[in-house]
């Protein structure tokens, strides 16, 4: 599995620029956008292996980006990103749609594992 | 006896919508704080990065450092912001009714709320004069109220426009306007019960007309009482 390309959006451009930094140097091509619009004009414009969604965006939800993205890219898996606490209340589930989700701080080790084996099972 | 019962459901009622509004602040505020320690978590791993696979030349790598270094200055001074405002939310019930500078707790509930409203891709802003604006009041109702009508609107809110508030201090009270584009043209912010309750425990009064989409709300609050 090589040249993986990841698309990631969270409206904390600080924290997705610098993780996309981060994935930069373990040899993933990782691209970014801060809301949902702006997500849908890169998938459109660019390929992707896997997008790796917040939960919580400005103006169109995790949820709808997701539900759009698996309705427009139905071969592109997503994983879900969402706040500690909200997992711990049991306020929050894997959505349908999404191949998994991870929690907030993201280790990278993790997230790394998690978009290989999206990309795996949705190839198989 | 009927109207003491009807009289602990009304405080219970109270007590409640009290509790979801300090929920719903510290919720948002927890929210972002976890954003802030997640940056500075990811900068803390790049700066391991940089050392294990960045570059080799030290004039480059001081630079990258010195922007990564900025970086987590940035997030700590967020962090530090938002700590103090939530602070002052806090200590906002240390007393009961009293004289209190009304334009400090509107500035700090427009904080705080601004991350609920930037969900919804609504802006909030508030112009506050420039000398205090000290009434008798309840302070923690007083904000109470003021979020309870920025929620309410912000239900309706037209995305991608801003919330206009506008403090000030007219025949001794003082007034809040509130300005918002709504999507719907009969909505009735003073017909909610919450707001009901809040406006008769602090002898406010509320005045709404909504035209053509464009949604005005007068509260104002009597100098004591």
């Amino acid at each position: 599995m090589s040249n993986i390309r990841v698309l990631l959006v969270d409206d904390e451009e600080e924290l997705v620029s610098t993780l996309a930094e981060r994935l930069e140097f373990r040899g993933i091509s990782a691209a970014y956008a801060i809301d949902g619009k702006s997500a849908l004009k890169m998938l459109r414009d660019t390929d992707f292996d896997v997008i790796v969604i917040d939960m919580k965006l400005p103006g169109m939800s995790g949820d709808d980006l997701l539900n759009t993205v698996n309705l427009s890219y139905p071969g592109l898996p997503a994983l879900m990103v969402t706040g500690h606490g909200s997992v711990e209340q049991g306020e929050y589930r894997k959505p349908d749609g999404a191949y998994d989700f991870l929690l907030k701080p993201v280790d990278i080790s993790l997230l790394i594992t998690k978009i290989k084996e999206a990309i795996a099972a949705h190839e198989s | 006896m009927k109207a003491d019962n009807e009289s602990a459901d009304s405080d219970e009622k109270g007590c409640y919508q009290s509790l979801a509004f300090c929920g719903k602040i510290t919720a948002s505020v927890t929210h972002e704080l976890n954003n802030v320690l997640g940056t500075i978590d990811q900068v803390n791993g790049l700066i391991e990065d940089l050392i294990e696979f960045g570059t080799t030349d030290p004039e480059a790598l001081s630079d990258k450092l010195r922007l990564v270094s900025d970086k987590i200055t940035k997030q700590i001074e967020r962090g530090s912001r938002l700590i103090d405002r939530l602070n002052a939310f806090a200590h906002m019930s240390d007393h009961g009714i009293g004289a209190c500078d009304v334009k400090v707790l509107v500035e700090n509930v427009t904080v705080l709320a601004q991350r609920l409203t930037g969900l919804r891709k609504v802006g909030l802003q508030a112009s506050l004069p420039d000398d205090d604006v000290t009434i008798v009041t309840s302070p923690f109702h007083f904000a109470q109220m003021y979020f309870v009508v920025i929620c309410r609107i912000l239900d309706v809110a037209m995305p991608d426009t801003v919330i206009e508030v506008r403090l000030s201090e007219a025949d001794e009270s003082a007034l809040i306007e509130v300005s918002a584009q709504s999507q719907e043209n009969d909505k009735r912010v003073s017909e909610d019960i919450d707001i009901k309750v809040l406006t008769r425990h602090l002898s406010a009064e509320i005045e709404e007309s909504c035209t053509e989409g464009h949604l005005d709300i007068r509260l104002r609050f009597p100098q004591r009482i």
